[in-house]
């Protein structure tokens, strides 16, 4: 180019560039084109020569420029150069060229700020190797073969542990270098620290696990609340499948008939605003079952700020809740219990404030304590109870004492009431918290109490006056006596030894009392002993005894009753002395009629014997002597009547009969036959005969001397007899009547006529011995029924008799 | 009746002489054929018999008062009953005790009869022919 160029130009290269080849090639052009100027000046020089003047100043002011550009050109390569190496200095990834080997020909700075390493220490070694990692021989292979093939690209993500011990994730990105003539001529390439980003990348994989694995379910949400994620728990707890989730809304796939609306419209009012909601929801599952959820919504945004979606995480809460319920539904059923108790239950925490009252407290209570008992309220300070420090003191103390009972008297009205107060700690985490309070009105079992008091001191009394005296055995060895087996066994002390007891009630033994005592077999027991009093006097007690017997135990206590019964036996022997000698006298008595029958009887019968063999003996014609003879007989067979009649008076009552069942009619149709009274005598029966259990005998004995008396006395061939049974009595007696129609009976001879031996008639006309009616009352006496007689004179004779229904023993 | 040496002899206890006389007086009134004995008491009765060895006039019958003077009627036929050889001899109680007493006892001592003298005279003869038939009557091995 030099040989080329102007001389001019030449010079003004000289001038400008020292060396042609210094030129920088942007110039070279516009240098030709100069030259070329030049030159076509020199070969037009004459007709340029003016131009040239011009245009050399022209060229002066280029050059000028053209210096100006150089400067500035040469000025922006060096600050180019300066900001490259800058940048690439301050860059944090390392960026690295090797050459074939592989062996570090460059590093940056930032190699050594990543492995601590400097880079004149690193150059011409393949400082991987210098690293503490496993990988290192791996990626130096990687690089070899990488240098041998064909492969341009190589990229990796290790681990290694830097010089100051740190844990690095490295990612090493490698390229050929190839020359102009494509021969390779190393590897260039970066390393960058991607340490945290891996930390980062494996938080957010460790926390999608625990999303994955949670049991909390997790449902997120686009913008427009549409699911577009939802985990396995909410698979779980919903029956819905992620698949069928998708896109739904989850209020509407969730919520049922008895999620609150409130609750509901909450929600939405919380998603319209982009808040956060937390609360409790009632949802329902795909197969229709109800759970409660704890329910939190909060709303995703972007980076920039805008709503990305919604996240609502789920805890399952339903046995919460159906706990919660079922406490509710107990404190309910709790308080309906003790509102229902007519005592009075209240509660006080430690310090003395009311925490609960039931009904009858609330309604009750401020009789007994003066004011009205309310939850919250300090009862300490009940202006109304008179001993303040006592009650303080009692409240302070059932904090503190596990357990205190009182018994407290009130006045209300112009009563007298008595309570007993029961103090129970309520201890929560072994602390006591606070007091119950159950308080019972006991003023009617006081009140029985006293009345049980006073009916044993009547019942004391009424035996002190009943001579009668009581004990127990207690089925062990204590016997507790009355006042007065106290009195009689001379006893110390109510309570006395079983056997002293003994020993004092039986001294020597006689009756089985000991035995009984100790064979618990026999369940009672009665005897009567003689204890023996000073001055040769004794006191007969009977004494009564039955076992009482526990339940599930062989114990048993005796419970005896003794009675004086000294009195008793003296009266009883005179009783039976008298007895016995009215017995003795009887049966002289029943000797003495025997003998007199028998007795009589002879003399009479000797007399009529010998009457009758002097009237056979006597000549037939003797008719005066024939006629006494006559009458002496007559009078000697009066004799026999009366004393067969005293012997048969003597006899009732004495002689017992059996006892049978009568038809009382149809005995006394058989009588009046066997009496063959009916011929000459009309009898006219009336009335309803009653059937009886009683003796026969005696009975008939009664109608046959009654009817035999009508015959007698009461003109019954003539006029008739009228039997009559009346049913108008007392409940236990027949009633009977035997009437006549003669001339009666004057009243002045009606209790007369019933005495032994009374007629009225002369006896010597022959009718009766006046024994008949005597016998009668007799009997009837004897059975316990009356007789009495109606009759007046000229009007006929009514005896009116009642006899037993039933045997009297 | 003429006397028949096969009828039974009959033996009469009674303390009472008008009885005795009543009897003795009855037997001729009836015509009775048959011999008779009579004893005033039991004590005599007994040792009369005692000393015949039951041999008074085989075959006999007895007819006893109850109320006797030292051995009553009762212990009369008690005694009586006791000796074998009296085995199967008839014994009437005659008496005027109606008390059941007596007769219990009467029949307990295996009597063959029991009557009571009524007072008229009519039933006395009429009770004692009853007897004196029944005895004589009855076939006796001989």
């Amino acid at each position: 180019m030099e040989k080329q160029l102007h001389r001019l130009l030449q010079r003004q290269i000289r001038k400008h560039f020292s060396d042609a080849h210094s030129i920088p090639d942007e110039l070279k052009d516009f240098l030709s084109s100069v030259n070329l100027a030049y030159s076509e000046f020199d070969s037009d020089l004459k007709y340029f020569e003016g131009i040239l003047e011009q245009s050399m100043r022209e060229l002066f002011i280029a050059n000028n420029e053209l210096q100006t550009k150089v400067d500035v050109s040469e000025k922006e390569t060096e600050i180019l150069r300066d900001e490259i190496e800058n940048i690439v200095d301050n860059i944090n990834e390392v960026v690295f060229k090797t050459d074939l080997n592989g062996n570090w020909v460059y590093l940056n700075s930032a190699w050594e700020k990543l492995t601590g390493i400097s880079v004149e220490d690193s150059l011409g070694s393949f400082s991987l190797n210098l690293l503490e990692s496993k990988h290192a021989k791996k990626i130096n292979e990687d690089f070899t073969s990488l240098l041998k093939s064909t492969r341009t690209q190589y990229n990796r993500t290790v681990s290694f542990t830097s010089s100051k011990g740190e844990d690095k994730w490295l990612s090493i990105k490698a390229k050929v270098l190839t020359g102009s003539d494509k021969r390779v001529m190393g590897l260039i390439g970066t390393i960058a620290d991607v340490t945290e980003k891996h930390l980062a990348e494996e938080k957010v994989k460790w926390l999608a696990a625990v999303i994955e694995k949670t049991n909390n379910t997790v449902i997120i949400t686009d913008a427009d609340k549409h699911i577009i994620w939802v985990n396995n728990a909410f698979e779980k707890l919903t029956g819905y499948s992620l698949h069928e989730s998708l896109g739904e809304k989850p209020g509407e796939l969730l919520q049922g008939k008895h999620t609150n609306l409130e609750t509901i419209n909450e929600i939405r009012e919380r998603i319209r605003l982009n808040e956060n909601y937390t609360g409790t929801i009632l949802n329902y599952a795909k197969d229709g079952r109800k759970y409660w959820v704890q329910l939190s919504i909060d709303p995703l945004f972007d980076l920039d700020g805008e709503l990305e979606g919604f996240i609502a995480i789920q805890a399952d809460v339903t046995e919460e809740i159906n706990a919660r319920n079922e406490l509710i539904r107990s404190e309910a059923l709790l308080k309906a219990v003790l509102d229902s108790i007519p005592d009075y239950i209240w509660a006080i925490d430690d310090s003395f404030k009311v925490t609960f009252a039931n009904d009858a407290t609330k309604r009750d209570l401020k009789a007994i304590y003066g004011v009205d008992i309310e939850v919250g309220k300090d009862m300490r300070n009940l202006y109304g109870n008179k001993d303040q420090d006592a009650w303080e003191a009692f409240l302070e103390s059932s904090l503190t004492n596990d357990f205190k009972r009182e018994r407290i008297v009130r006045i209300i009205g112009d009563q007298k009431r008595f309570f007993d107060v029961f103090f129970h700690p309520v201890i929560e985490l072994q602390e006591k918290t606070g007091a119950v309070l159950y308080i019972r009105d006991i003023s009617d079992e006081i009140q029985s109490q006293l009345n049980l008091e006073e009916k044993t001191d009547q019942l004391k009394k009424a035996q002190i006056l009943a001579d009668l005296g009581s004990w127990v055995f207690d089925g062990k060895n204590t016997v507790s006596c009355s006042e007065k087996m106290i009195e009689w066994l001379n006893l110390s002390s109510e309570k006395v030894d079983f056997m002293d007891f003994v020993k004092a009630i039986d001294p020597f033994d006689k009756t089985e009392l000991r035995s009984f005592f100790l064979e618990p077999d026999k369940e009672d027991f009665t005897t009567e002993h003689e204890l023996e009093l000073p001055e040769n006097s004794s006191r007969i007690l009977r004494t009564m005894a039955q076992r009482s017997r526990f339940q599930n135990s062989n114990r048993s206590i005796v419970r005896g009753v003794s009675l004086d019964i000294t009195q008793q036996e003296r009266v009883k022997n005179q009783l039976k002395e008298h007895a016995t000698e009215l017995e003795s006298m009887n049966t002289e008595l029943n000797q003495f009629a025997y003998a007199v029958s028998h007795d009589l009887k002879s003399p009479v019968r000797a007399v009529y014997n010998l009457a009758h063999f002097v009237l056979d003996d006597l000549p037939k014609d003797d008719n005066k002597a024939r006629h006494k003879l006559e009458m002496l007989i007559q009078r000697a067979q009066f004799m026999e009547l009366l004393i067969n009649g005293i012997l048969n008076f003597s006899r009732v009552g004495r002689k017992k009969y059996a006892i049978s069942s009568i038809n009382t009619e149809q005995l006394i149709r058989q009588l009046l036959d066997s009496l063959d009274i009916e011929k000459e005598t009309s009898v006219s029966i009336t009335g309803k005969w009653p059937k009886i259990e009683s003796e026969e005998v005696p009975f008939i004995q009664v109608f046959s001397n009654l009817l035999s008396n009508a015959i007698k006395y009461g003109m019954a061939k003539e006029k008739g007899i009228m039997l009559k049974s009346f049913q108008d009595t007392m409940p236990q007696f027949a009633h009977f009547s035997v009437q006549d129609f003669g001339k009666g009976i004057e009243k002045r001879y009606q209790e007369r006529i019933f005495d032994i031996f009374q007629t009225l008639d002369e006896s010597s006309n022959g009718k009766g011995t006046g024994i008949g009616l005597a016998i009668v009352k007799k009997i009837i006496a004897d059975k316990g029924g009356r007789l009495w007689l109606e009759s007046e004179e000229d009007k006929g004779a009514c005896f009116h008799f009642t006899w037993p229904i039933d045997k009297i023993e | 009746m003429r006397i028949n040496k096969a009828l039974p002899s009959i033996v009469l206890i009674d303390d009472d002489e008008v009885d005795i006389m009543n009897f003795e007086r009855a037997m001729l009134h009836l015509s009775v054929v048959n011999k008779f004995h009579i004893f005033k008491n039991g004590e005599e009765a007994r040792r009369a018999i005692a000393a015949s060895q039951g041999n008074i006039s085989k075959p006999f019958a007895i007819i006893v008062d109850l109320n006797m003077p030292k051995m009553g009627g009762h212990e009369l036929i008690k005694a009586l009953r006791e000796r074998r050889e009296l085995i199967g001899v008839p014994v009437f109680v005659f008496t005027t005790s109606d008390a059941e007493k007596d007769r219990e006892e009467a029949w307990e001592l295996k009597v063959n009869g029991y009557f009571i003298k009524e007072l008229s005279q009519h039933s006395y003869l009429q009770t004692l022919k009853v007897i004196i038939d029944f005895i004589n009557s009855s076939e006796i091995p001989q």
